[in-house]
């Protein structure tokens, strides 16, 4: 137990700096794939359907492609494609932003449309108009069918970026190979990095359940 | 006259629901329209408020041209609905849901529509009610809460579509008072409904519809005692002797 607390403390600077570039990333990715989600979103649900389809294309793309797969050909492929050398962290956030801009996307379209369309007849029967129904009756609803899957997403974002220790990415995962490479001691080094992404993920879980209690209003 | 319906179609894909449908309501008159399921008698109704739009024929409503309407949303405050599903918003409360529309519309004060809201909600005998929210409802109290919303905005006709058929039968009775009472108060009514004995007796005039188009109307005493086809006849039967 000795050894294991003091292994823990000579590693700590590392990992946590790791974890650092790790909720960075994520934060970063989920920020920019918050506001490409929504303009994916209304692209999903305009009638237009050129747009219908551009939404439909991208979706099944990035859901279709596994987020490796897209680090590597993006960090590597279209790196020497171009004859340069993407920065990881940009990659990193990129492919992320990617991915859970489709994702986040289809949770916001498929929140809007599971608001009871009677609802939005109401409104409209009472004269108000597409924006202030949207706002004053759709959009609250939406929200509250909406805040479980997207904290959802944000967890799944932040454990996904342990994947891109493939593109060097010097995250939590990536810092601990590293630790592990120099002093050969993955069940303890390995441990060390799952109970740190536990601690986040439980407080994001924790967080989610408070929200949620907090939006409740009539059941 | 305020509803003037003539020679309307409206199909859905390539499914004709209204063939060639014409009627006319008066000021005052409460119209009740009777019929199998599927025979388009919502989707007439939607046709009167644009929730529908019709693909032939003309539709006038307060000498407005409903098939050409310019400001679909001024219009529209003129006339109430209440559906079957009640349809209350399910993110406000019962005041709010009837103060919603004229303030946000920039009709009434929020004060001056709540004192009005409060008055309606008296007439239906859900004063109590005003800071719940729907899902704590009953149906009969949900649709009386609709009905009251809807006159909140002081229509000058309403529409009933199938105002009582997702309720619980103990509940009909209370929902279909509030409509007599508004009736005999000299409301523009038009009523889709299955309950015969609301068309026998407040109706000033019953529509039969099968098949979308209209096969039958008159006074209620004529259409439901001496039915003159045999398509209202058949239906009659049906509908007031089920076993």
């Amino acid at each position: 137990m000795e050894h294991y607390l003091g292994l823990f403390a000579e590693c700590w600077p590392s990992l946590l700096s790791g974890l650092g570039t790790t909720i960075f990333i994520a934060a970063a990715s989920l920020f920019f794939a918050f506001f490409l989600g929504i303009i994916l979103a209304v692209m999903g649900l305009s009638p237009y359907r050129p747009l219908q389809a551009i939404y439909h294309f991208y979706i099944y793309l990035v859901r279709g492609v596994p987020v490796m797969i897209f680090a590597l050909f993006l960090f590597f492929g279209m790196g020497a494609l171009l004859h340069l050398q993407f920065n990881p962290i940009f990659a990193a956030i990129l492919t992320l932003t990617v991915n859970a801009s489709a994702y986040l996307a289809e949770i916001f379209r498929g929140g809007i449309q599971a608001v009871d369309q009677g609802q939005v007849e109401a409104a409209r029967s009472l004269g108000l108009g597409h924006l202030k129904t949207l706002q004053k009756i759709v959009l609250p609803q939406a929200i509250k069918i909406m805040i479980p899957p997207i904290i959802n997403q944000f967890i799944t974002t932040l454990k996904d970026t342990s994947i891109l220790s493939v593109i060097s990415v010097r995250e939590l995962t990536m810092n601990s190979q590293i630790i592990i490479a120099k002093n050969y001691m993955p069940f303890e080094v390995y441990s060390y990095a799952a109970i740190m992404y536990f601690v986040v993920i439980m407080a994001l879980s924790l967080f989610a359940r408070w929200v949620e209690r907090r939006l409740r209003y009539d059941d | 006259m305020m509803i003037d319906v003539r020679n309307l179609m409206k199909s859905f894909g390539n499914t004709l629901v209204l063939k060639d449908v014409s009627f006319q309501v008066n000021a005052g008159e409460v119209v009740c329209i009777i019929g199998p399921s599927g025979s388009g008698k919502s989707t007439l109704l939607r046709c009167l408020n644009r929730l529908e739009e019709a693909q032939g024929g003309s539709i006038q409503v307060f000498d407005t041209d409903v098939r050409h309407l310019k400001e679909v949303n001024a219009f529209r405050r003129r006339i109430g609905m209440v559906f079957q599903m009640f349809n209350l918003f399910a993110n406000c409360t019962v005041m709010e849901n009837i103060v919603l529309a004229p303030v946000e519309l920039g009709l009434m004060t929020r004060a001056a529509a709540e004192a009005k809201g409060m008055e309606l909600l008296e007439m239906v005998g859900l004063a109590d009610k005003r800071d719940v929210y729907p899902s704590t409802l009953s149906g009969g109290q949900k649709q009386r809460i609709a009905i009251v919303r809807a006159l909140e905005m002081n229509p000058e006709i309403m529409l009933f579509d199938e105002p009582t058929s997702a309720l619980d039968p103990e509940m009909v009775g209370e929902v279909l008072k509030v409509m007599q009472k508004l009736a005999q108060k000299g409301m523009t009514m038009v009523v889709v409904t299955h309950e015969m004995g609301f068309a026998r007796e407040v109706a000033d005039r019953v529509i039969f519809m099968a098949d979308g188009v209209i096969v039958e109307e008159g006074k209620p005493q004529d259409l439901f005692s001496h039915p003159q086809q045999e398509r209202t006849q058949k239906f009659l039967n049906c509908v007031l002797n089920p076993i």
